[in-house]
């Protein structure tokens, strides 16, 4: 959840990505991380397997710096996003206050996207939150992949709250900061009230 | 469950802070952090400045929270306490009741039982700040940054 702290007068928000395991969400990070300037970012940590799967998360703070009166800073977190890791997935969950859903477009992961979608609403209602109120915005990344599903056929699948959607090739970066932008933005607008 | 933002007023930051300087100064330890129970950190005292109190504030939430599904598998409620070895410092880390977390490094020179009957102490005295601080509050427009203003913040 949000901390506002009117002592340091700062703001720090927990965005999370989500998805099944190998869809890029570790990619996304890693293109942020490249992407901003070094004034705006802190050191990324990565736990991981040897063979560079999540184990537990990722995680890479960025700093906007005083806007408005107050320093904006935001916490970017990645999931593990293997079945078996649930029980990780939902400590990385705790406080988010909005999520970033990384979906596989290639035709075979469709059953995975699927499944990572309803296990991340179980979590998210273990903790306190709802997967229909809290923001979120989707990205169908590995567009440059052959076989891969139709952008309308994911929408018609998988977002079934009309969110946000972006086209992602993640480690290209198409996709991602509008993804990471829009969610920033929606972030606020609810803290806002 | 709580679900609101976390609002820490300035008089409750001195307050707290007050807590983990006499923390410090009493058990004879290095660094002392709170973080919250989703790894944002609160405060913490002045430390060396190899040591990078984000990280460490998250990385502490997330060892906790994995500690706390280990004591669910022995049928335990929770583990209040994890304590981490190393060869010349180690780290305490104790609950705030279910709002967060107390870390201490300190030098293996210390003794263990003053970092824990201190941290205990300092428990006690930091909990109705961490309680308090759970409130449901909206945050004023003016304070936040705009959609323009983070358009022009930089070249996305």
């Amino acid at each position: 959840m949000t901390m506002l702290n009117y002592a340091k007068k700062e703001i720090i928000c927990k965005i999370v990505y989500y998805g099944p395991g190998l869809s890029g969400k570790t990619t996304n990070l890693k293109f942020i991380y490249g992407k901003m300037d070094t004034q705006y970012k802190g050191k990324m940590i990565a736990i991981a397997t040897e063979t560079e799967r999540t184990l537990f998360f990722d995680f890479l703070p960025l700093d906007f710096g005083k806007i408005k009166g107050f320093t904006t800073k935001f916490q970017l977190y990645t999931v593990p996003g293997q079945a078996i890791y649930t029980n990780s997935r939902k400590l990385i969950l705790k406080g988010a206050d909005g999520i970033v859903f990384v979906a596989d477009s290639q035709i075979d992961r469709m059953d995975d996207n699927k499944s990572s979608l309803k296990d991340m609403a179980l979590n998210l209602r273990e903790q306190g939150l709802d997967i229909r109120n809290i923001p979120l915005v989707m990205q169908w990344n590995k567009r440059d992949l052959p076989n891969i599903v139709p952008v309308e056929k994911l929408e018609e699948t998988l977002n079934f709250r009309k969110v946000p959607t972006f086209e992602g090739v993640a480690h290209k970066g198409i996709g991602v900061m509008s993804a990471l932008k829009t969610v920033i933005k929606m972030v606020l607008n609810k803290l806002g009230g | 469950m709580f679900k609101g933002s976390k609002v820490l007023q300035p008089e409750d930051l001195n307050q707290m802070n007050n807590i983990i300087e006499k923390l410090k100064t009493q058990s004879k330890c290095l660094v002392v952090l709170i973080v919250d129970d989703s790894g944002h950190l609160i405060t913490n005292t002045e430390s060396d400045p190899s040591i990078d109190p984000i990280l460490l504030g998250t990385l502490t939430a997330g060892n906790f929270g994995a500690t706390n599904e280990l004591a669910k598998l022995i049928g335990e409620a929770e583990f209040t306490l994890v304590l981490h070895e190393g060869n010349k410092e180690n780290i305490h880390m104790l609950a705030i009741g279910d709002c967060g977390i107390l870390v201490v490094i300190f030098a293996n020179t210390t003794p263990i039982g003053l970092i824990r009957m201190y941290s205990q102490k300092s428990v006690t005295a930091l909990l109705p700040y961490l309680e308090k601080m759970q409130v449901e509050k909206k945050a004023s427009k003016k304070d936040l940054p705009s959609d323009e203003d983070l358009e022009n913040l930089f070249n996305w």
